[in-house]
């Protein structure tokens, strides 16, 4: 059953003129990224290093964040909350919608990463005959869904407080995603991963080998264990009877 | 309803509105954006004060009114009252008449914004402060900035009926603007016009002139989209395809705005600012015209070569005269009697006649840099008396912007550069004549030729001067027209003549400016030698408009930005290598450079390295060594391992699989590194590795006597100076002279 309402929400989202709008949006962006910034490689580095990757993903992620949180808004507006009487009628409590939506959501951010995934790694595989960026997705991910979830998540929050604020956050991802910070502890790290390869020593290709720093992946754990809790807290919040919030 | 009775019900309602008035303090506080110090810095006073704000306040603004116009067009969807608005007018009257409302408002906030800002602006700026070109930026960035956000807001709305994604592409849109590529060209950055800078001293309209253009482009694109989505506005619970087509019935919405986006594109192929040269950048094929005719015959010469030359100052065109007396004095008879010439694309050729009788001409569409060609058919044997007329306003060359505007002719101040003055002929010989020019300005103007003042003149008796100039070759650099101010500086044994803009004489007093030049004058002369390429011992020193980002060296003529003068400029010592010190460089070159020791241009050599290596020596020796390591030494340093790390240097071959347009980018600034940071490096580790400053320059001091000094002395022609000239009176070698990050003092 739950699968069920999962795929109902996902055709939702689908048939929207949102989302594929959003999607539009988001590939017209990554190509411009890779024309303008890609191309030329990043801190001193091969355009298809994973620093550049990295850079790309840095990029891209704003924009993405501010795709879901606009979706997500719409679960918040009058109408949807009149229209969740029917959904809230089910023997599912709030908070696993909820948990559905919010899946629902990441499967789209999945979709928008596939497509930017490619948009990297197609040009590169052709005019460079490189294989290594096949291995790109897992890093990639690493970096991207920690803030996802945290940023859905602090979406069910204030959402739950007022509708409208959903775009208040949308907005300040906007400005933060503009701002591009350059330390690894930023939600986005859309400058991070351009200038810290410049204070590596090179090796013997002539560019810093690509390291995982320790500060940045302390930041990934801390925005997915963050987020896990909110959304966790929010479902804890929604466990009351369906029907009684429904009267309520 | 009608339409007016609903426009100002509208105008009441929104006027009642708690947001509307929010929007309008939040819209007066946006010029502060232009004052922060992270985003804008700058020495001109009316960029620092009118053009940052304005600006600021386009953008911003326009995104806070169309936020506001999104909320407007949504509103009764999302109360439910559509139904009953529908009732009470055409679905599609209401939007239009909300939108008028709108556009009154916003244009009221605008003129209250200016008039609040008026007094601390015009407080700051003091005497350079003009009420007229304040309300110009107003009228021409402003007001169509805003309005422009709001119909494309509410088109976007119109069209998709979604709130989210009208705004979403319209951020989209917006983030458009601020990438590099639409920054630097003119006509796509829509939410606010390029403003590439004003000038205090040289005031100029060219930048409001081209947005005003832009401006009026994008309105009417803009409204032509409004126009439309108006036509989409939903009926009868249709989708919006359907209505669409069913609004398009309404013949005047999709007519009016076919005739906008017609208008928009004639005046976007047509704008006389900008030449239409496709190309980006420069080519090496620069000389693209002189192709066809270099092999062959000048069988016909050009005397009494005689151009006439009358700027506009209102209408910003130019009205000229070129005449020349052909005769055939080679003993060859003429076989192809169809000439050509080159003149500024932004000019039409009116007539040209020989003996008084008109010829038939064809000017080709191809324009090179800022040059399109006219090809004219004399009768034979092609002599007489042959006349040229033109008019219009000269382009500026695509490949130069934003860094240079070099032809602009405004109310007080005129530049004209090479072919904005006169045409010039392919294959017809006038080099070796010379020319007489007449310049026509008003009395209040001084004319500078190549750089230096003029004094021949004569009154016309109507408020104008006509400026007499004769040339020895017909070939121009630049002329100049303003209010200036000359003061005399003896140094170095040369008579110097320091021209700049007469807003700017307090300053000039105040610093001692002149000090400044006799400083770097009487340096160079001690270390390396002294200055030989004056004309009659006298060496101009020209202040240029901030258009002209740099600056240039000419034979007795030197120039430097507007910029360094300012008060903010020349208080502030901890810039580093900064304004002034182009100013410092661009003298340096009469050493070394084509009119002092003339260099071969290589890869990591030429007359720019040794010049900033120079000013890095008179910069240590004014400001100290840590200053000095600060801002020249370790900046080169960042570059050049910036250079060496750079994937492409790297791994060249690479290098072939990209486009054309980003390989010259990348060749274009590897040159730039090697010239300005590799090179200066380089003659400082020669001087650490020949014992100390003393004996670099004893070398340099050397190298000047061998190649410029005695070489005029026996009047040899001047040879360029090489890479491995150097090597040889040095003593070093390449390997010892390499260069990379691990360089240190």
């Amino acid at each position: 059953m739950l699968m069920k309402i999962l795929r109902y929400e996902l055709k939702r989202i689908r048939l929207g003129r949102l989302y594929p709008i959003m999607l539009l949006c988001n590939i017209v962006y990554a190509c411009i990224w890779m024309w303008q910034i890609g191309l030329s490689g990043v801190g001193g580095t091969a355009p298809f290093s994973k620093w550049t990757y990295l850079a790309y993903c840095g990029a891209m992620l704003p924009a993405a964040v501010l795709s879901l949180l606009l979706s997500q808004a719409n679960y918040y507006s009058e109408k949807q909350q009149k229209a969740d009487i029917l959904p809230l009628s089910s023997p599912y409590t709030a908070g696993e919608l909820m948990l559905i939506r919010i899946t629902a959501l990441l499967i789209c951010f999945l979709i928008i990463f596939l497509g930017e995934y490619l948009l990297f790694s197609i040009p590169f595989a052709l005019f460079f005959g490189t294989a290594e960026v096949l291995g790109y997705p897992l890093i990639g991910l690493i970096h991207m869904l920690p803030t996802v979830i945290l940023m859905l998540a602090l979406g069910c929050l204030i959402g739950k407080i007022r509708g409208w604020l959903v775009y208040v956050l949308a907005a300040v991802t906007f400005i933060t995603g503009l701002a591009q910070f350059s330390v690894p502890f930023d939600l986005f790290g859309n400058k991070f991963f351009s200038e810290y390869p410049l204070k590596l020593p090179t090796g013997s290709a002539g560019e810093p080998a690509f390291e995982i720093v320790p500060l940045w992946i302390c930041s990934r754990i801390v925005y997915f264990a963050v987020g896990v809790v909110i959304l966790l807290l929010s479902v804890r919040r929604n466990r009351k009877p369906t029907l009684d919030r429904a009267e309520n | 309803m009608k339409y007016s009775r609903l426009c100002f019900v509208e105008l009441r309602r929104l006027l009642r509105k708690k947001s509307f008035w929010i929007c309008v303090i939040l819209c007066c506080c946006t010029p502060l954006l232009g004052f922060l110090p992270l985003t804008f810095e700058d020495d001109i006073l009316s960029n620092k004060y009118i053009a940052n704000p304005v600006i600021a306040a386009t953008a911003a603004g326009g995104i806070i009114w169309a936020v506001f116009s999104l909320l407007e067009a949504s509103r009764v969807h999302r109360t439910g009252t559509d139904v009953l608005t529908d009732a009470v007018s055409a679905p599609a009257l209401l939007p239009a008449a909300r939108m008028t409302a709108q556009i009154i408002l916003v244009t009221c906030t605008a003129l209250v914004c200016a008039l609040i800002w008026m007094p601390y602006i015009a407080h700051k700026m003091e005497y350079l402060f003009s009420l007229k070109f304040y309300l110009a930026n107003i009228a021409v960035m402003l007001v169509p900035g805003w309005w422009l956000c709001m119909l494309i807001m509410e088109s976007l709305y119109q069209f998709t009926r979604k709130a989210e994604a009208a705004a979403l592409i319209f951020a989209l849109a917006v983030g458009c603007c601020f990438l590099p590529y639409v920054m630097l060209n003119y006509s796509l950055r829509w939410i606010c016009p390029t403003v590439v800078t004003y000038s205090d001293a040289f005031p100029t309209y060219w930048p409001l002139r081209v947005g005003l253009w832009a401006r009026i482009i994008w309105l009417s694109l803009g409204l032509a989209l409004y126009l439309l989505s108006l036509a989409a506005v939903r009926k009868y619970q249709r989708g919006m395809i359907v209505s669409f087509l069913r609004g398009c019935k309404q013949v005047c919405l999709p007519i009016s705005a076919a005739l906008l986006i017609a208008l928009a594109v004639v005046m976007g192929a047509y704008q006389p600012f900008i030449d239409h040269d496709p190309r980006s950048y420069l080519d090496e094929d620069d000389e693209f015209f002189w192709k066809e005719y270099i092999d062959q015959r000048l069988v016909i010469s050009a005397v009494n070569i005689r151009y006439t030359i009358a700027p506009h100052l209102t209408t910003g065109t130019v009205s000229g005269t070129a005449e020349y007396d052909l005769k055939n004095n080679s003993g060859y008879k003429v076989e192809n009697n169809e000439f050509s010439f080159v003149l500024n694309p932004g000019y039409t050729i009116e007539a040209i006649t020989l003996d008084e009788n008109p010829v038939p001409f064809e000017t080709l569409p191809t324009v090179v840099s800022e040059q399109r060609q006219t090809k004219f058919t004399l009768p034979q044997p092609c002599v007489g008396h042959l006349k040229i007329m033109y008019h219009g306003m000269p382009a500026q060359r695509r490949s130069m912007l934003p860094l240079l505007v070099m032809s602009t002719v405004d109310p007080d101040y005129v530049s004209l550069y090479r072919n904005s003055v006169m045409p010039e002929m392919l294959n017809i010989n006038v080099t070796s004549f010379g020319a007489d020019y007449s310049i026509i300005l008003p009395e209040d103007m001084q004319l500078l030729w190549e750089y230096k003042p003029v004094t021949d003149k004569e009154p016309t008796g109507d408020g104008k001067n006509i400026w007499h100039v004769k040339a020895d070759s017909d070939y121009i650099f630049n002329l100049q027209a303003g209010k200036f101010v000359t003061r005399k500086i003896e140094a170095g044994g040369v008579h110097i003549d320091f021209t700049y803009g007469d807003i700017y004489d307090s300053v000039v007093e105040e610093n001692d400016i002149c000090g400044a030049v006799k400083a770097v004058i009487d340096y160079c002369s001690e270390h390396y030698g002294p200055l030989i390429y004056t004309e009659d011992d006298t060496l101009s020193l020209l202040q240029t408009s901030a258009l002209i980002t740099g600056g240039w060296a000419f034979p007795g003529a030197a120039t430097w930005m507007e910029n360094i003068l300012t008060p903010e400029s020349l208080k502030d010592a901890e810039r580093g290598a900064s304004a002034k010190e182009v100013f410092i460089h661009e003298l340096i070159h009469h050493w070394w450079g084509g009119y002092g020791v003339s260099f071969e241009e290589e890869e990591i050599w030429g007359c720019e390295g040794m010049t900033v290596y120079s000013t890095y020596r008179l910069v240590k020796e004014l400001y100290g060594e840590e200053y000095a390591k600060k801002y020249y030494v370790e900046k080169w340093i960042d570059e050049v391992k910036q250079q060496d790390r750079n994937f492409y240097n790297r791994y060249p071959a690479f290098l072939e699989r990209l486009p054309k347009a980003m390989i010259k980018q990348i060749l274009e600034d590897n040159s730039g590194v090697n010239h300005y940071s590799r090179m200066p490096l380089m003659l400082l580790k020669a001087e650490q590795l020949l014992g100390g400053e003393a004996e670099m320059d004893a070398l340099l001091n050397r190298i000047y006597k061998e190649q410029v000094i005695d070489h005029l002395a026996d009047g040899e022609v001047l040879v360029d100076y090489s890479f491995e000239d150097f090597l040889r009176d040095s003593g070093l070698t390449e390997e010892e002279l390499h260069v990379d990050e691990n360089f240190a003092l």
